[in-house]
């Protein structure tokens, strides 16, 4: 060939993109030119910078940004569906407008609470206040974090174990945690506000009320009636917090039970996406050891279900089983 | 339903770490990937309906992701501003601990990726997918919806514009040693297939997943 090779024949002939025999000139031609050898090498170590160029890791409060949005996107499909389902069930009789008509409330609704839901205006101030806010609605005890990190909260009070990494301008994550060990009274400890993080019998007035149960149970739930063991069990112990007589110890979680479940705060945090738990029960589903929590009802629906995995966080939750609690009576 | 939630939130957590990489590699602005990440999945979820967690959803979801930040790239060439990094990009490639090797590592990258964004959006996602992450060009073809001739096409015409750019770091980048890990603080999540050296970036996929 004639001439040196340029940049983009170079690259195109190491991509194989050349005919064949303007391949084979190029190829004879690196052979002899150590100007062209060069540039060919230069081409190489372009994708070796390309490759080496850091970038960081998904901030964990991303992940649960948009875990929250995601789940909104769920909650306002399942509100979408509601009427529909309501109106079939009505032999049409009420049916509001044409066809096309849901569709547009749908996205609608959608819009309100899936895209807007951490949506940012600058992710640090907007989806700090967006997760205080959602947060607040649900306790009492909340600690937020100052600084360029997330507001956050004990969902469960009565640790004093709320710690902040926030590190200024960055986008820390936000970092809870139990960290002393877990009360085995029911009273106080896990179930007690913060206010009163001794024990006292002020905590149990708010059992079944804003406090979530935290209890071991000792049920072993099962696919098929994990809905109806979990009303069981929420309606035990609701009639035990309203009666005279202190749940039984029994309930209280172990060291053990809890240790499997080291970030509890964090998980239903991140699970309950600012709902408040009715009931986090450290228990057994098919036997092995699990955390089942009940969230409250949405939208006139029924309390849900869900069965997680030990090792649950504030990023990580590995649901294994969910179910909808029987309508009561 | 609930099932399908639990899988999409299942799949979404599978992947997470991969999809930012590519998201905030073809942003530049973690702020602006983080938005690109959020909506591709709740489009993505919206569309989910009655999706396998097979290796076609996994290309289908990279591929929402991608998208949703090349609309962003073209949304943003078309309107001026000043070139180059801002200070959201210099926190994305701020230096960890390592002392002066990252702090040169990390200056390294800012130029890379300043110059990467003198490219059309077409050929910065090729060059994110091949060069930065290391997925293979069929990976990367079938993630963009364009053909393997036309992601290496791209690829050429990408690093040949990009060479003057970057002659200032000649000499800063490793020459490929079969097997060596790449200076990256990328996520490392156990599955990664791509973000490997290119002599690397075809190894046998585990459980028939693509190289994603």
């Amino acid at each position: 060939m004639r001439g040196h090779a340029d940049a983009a024949t170079l690259a195109a002939f190491r991509e194989e993109l050349l005919s064949a025999r303007k391949a084979a000139q190029v190829s004879a031609h690196l052979t002899t030119c150590p100007r062209c050898a060069a540039l060919e090498a230069q081409l190489a170590e372009v994708t070796s910078l390309l490759n080496h160029a850091t970038a960081p890791p998904m901030p964990d409060a991303l992940t649960a940004r948009i875990q929250a949005a995601l789940s909104a996107e769920a909650t306002a499909r399942a509100v979408d569906a509601r009427p529909l389902a309501a109106a079939a069930a009505g032999a049409g009789a009420a049916t509001p407008g044409p066809a096309g008509h849901n569709g547009s409330q749908s996205t609608a609704g959608r819009d309100r609470t899936g895209d807007r839901t951490g949506r940012r205006a600058g992710w640090r101030g907007h989806d700090r206040s967006w997760l205080a806010l959602r947060v607040a609605a649900v306790t009492a005890a909340v600690a937020v974090i100052a600084g360029g990190g997330y507001g956050v909260a004990q969902l469960l009070t009565g640790s004093p174990a709320v710690t902040g990494n926030a590190s200024g301008g960055g986008v820390a994550a936000p970092n809870i945690r139990v960290t002393g060990p877990v009360p085995r009274t029911s009273a106080g400890g896990l179930n007690a506000p913060a206010a009163s993080s001794g024990t006292g019998s002020s905590a149990r007035s708010s059992v079944g009320t804003l406090a979530p149960l935290v209890v071991s149970s000792g049920t072993d739930y099962q696919p098929a009636s994990l809905g109806a063991r979990a009303s069981a069990v929420l309606a035990r112990l609701t009639k035990n917090a309203h009666s005279p007589s202190q749940p039984g110890p029994n309930i209280a979680p172990t060291q053990n039970q809890a240790n499997l479940f080291p970030d509890l705060q964090s998980c239903l945090l991140h699970i309950a996406h600012g709902q408040h738990p009715l009931l986090v029960d450290l228990a057994k589903y098919q036997g092995h050891p699990a955390l089942v929590v009940v969230l409250p009802a949405t939208n006139g629906g029924q309390p849900r279900a869900l069965v997680l995995a030990p090792g649950c966080t504030s990023t990580t939750a590995h649901v294994l089983a969910t179910a909808t609690l029987p309508r009561s009576g | 339903m609930n099932g399908d939630n639990d899988a999409f939130g299942l799949l979404f957590t599978r992947h997470k770490d991969r999809l930012w990489a590519v998201a905030v590699r073809t942003l530049g602005d973690p702020e602006e990937a983080a938005d690109a990440l959020q909506d591709a999945m709740i489009s993505a979820f919206r569309q989910a309906s009655g999706f396998r967690g097979d290796s076609a959803v996994t290309t289908w979801l990279h591929r929402i992701v991608v998208n949703a930040c090349l609309d962003r790239l073209r949304r943003r060439a078309a309107r001026p501003t000043v070139s180059g990094l801002d200070e959201r990009a210099m926190d994305v490639l701020s230096p960890g601990p390592g002392g002066t090797d990252a702090a040169a590592a990390t200056e390294t990258s800012l130029d890379v990726m300043a110059a990467l964004r003198t490219l059309p959006p077409d050929q910065q996602a090729v060059l994110v997918l091949v060069d930065m992450l290391g997925y293979s060009v069929a990976d990367a073809a079938a993630v963009l919806g364009i053909s393997t001739g036309t992601v290496k096409s791209r690829c050429a015409r990408g690093r040949a514009r990009l060479l003057p750019r970057l002659a200032h770091l000649r000499g800063r980048g490793e020459p490929y040693v079969a097997g060596a890990a790449p200076v990256s603080s990328a996520p490392q999540d156990g599955t990664q297939l791509g973000n490997q050296p290119p002599s690397r970036r075809v190894s046998p996929a585990e459980g028939g997943e693509p190289q994603l």
